[in-house]
């Protein structure tokens, strides 16, 4: 059912944004931790967004073939982490100051971080308009015998 | 009686108008999903092209040519017709990452394409409206 194949590509969408909204709220709430499990301080994470292939896509019988490869879903395939260039802050009383008095801050710019949650969450809300519109044209449909 | 003498090729047209823009549907909402992808190439169907494809190619729901002053529909029919699938390559300028998409005319796309199915959808059932009354008979 082709309507089916429409909400699962938006579906995907909204799963992989919402990875990333998690992603970016995990890089907010970390931004001065100094300390981690794995040592050092928290590395900031992107999560980086792939194109899928959809698992059943619909029968056009006479464009199918054509369709079937072009539609796409997404994913977030992989979350990276960033190893290099932590802020350098002097601050000789805290606890996690090195020998010249420096503390290693993750380095996560703030400003950054807002504008990609932005952007993240109206990619969303396009998402949910066009499974808004997907469900009322398959109620259209639904209701021509009527 | 086949089925097409009783509900005419309005209806095959119609229909195949409906997939079309179903199909169409699906390849905005590709785009709107991908919108963030990098590398991603913004996909379209040329719409108008596929239905006078169709048209020419379809037996069903081809034109009957009975006076030499009718129009003819131009082009060669082909039976194998398939979807254009169109890319668009044209770099987008606010984004450096090799994606195309360009959300607002993403987004335009979907309404006029919901558009146009609620249209054809009412049109089918107003042609299906109009056989109920002529089998009711009043």
């Amino acid at each position: 059912m082709d309507f089916l194949t429409a909400l699962q590509v938006s579906s995907s969408a909204l799963d992989a944004q919402r990875v990333k909204m998690n992603t970016i709220a995990s890089n907010l709430a970390n931004a001065e931790t100094t300390r981690t499990p794995e040592g050092g301080p928290y590395k900031k994470k992107t999560a980086v967004l792939t194109a899928t292939e959809i698992n059943n896509p619909g029968g056009f019988k006479n464009f199918k073939d054509a369709l079937e490869q072009s539609i796409k879903g997404v994913k977030v395939s992989e979350i990276t982490e960033d190893n290099e260039s932590y802020k350098m802050k002097y601050e000789p009383g805290s606890p996690d100051a090195d020998e010249k008095g420096y503390v290693k801050l993750p380095n996560i710019n703030l400003m950054e971080e807002m504008v990609n949650m932005m952007s993240s969450s109206r990619a969303y809300e396009a998402n949910v308009t066009a499974i808004n519109a997907t469900k009322s044209m398959a109620q259209k449909a639904l209701d021509i015998g009527k | 009686m086949s089925d097409s003498e009783i509900f005419g090729k309005t209806i095959d047209v119609l229909k195949s108008s409906m997939d079309m823009r179903a199909a169409r549907h699906l390849a905005i909402s590709s785009n709107i999903a991908n919108y963030e992808t990098p590398n991603y190439k913004a996909k379209d169907l040329k719409f108008d092209k596929v239905l006078a494809d169709e048209i020419r190619s379809n037996d069903a729901i081809k034109l009957n040519v009975t006076n030499p002053k009718h129009f003819i529909p131009s082009g060669t029919p082909n039976s194998s017709t398939g979807v254009t699938v169109e890319e668009n390559n044209t770099a987008n300028m606010d984004k450096n990452n090799g994606n195309t998409v360009n959300i607002d005319q993403e987004m335009v796309k979907l309404a006029e394409n919901g558009i146009m199915y609620d249209a054809l959808s009412q049109i089918i059932a107003r042609q299906f409206n109009s056989l109920k009354d002529v089998i009711k008979g009043y």
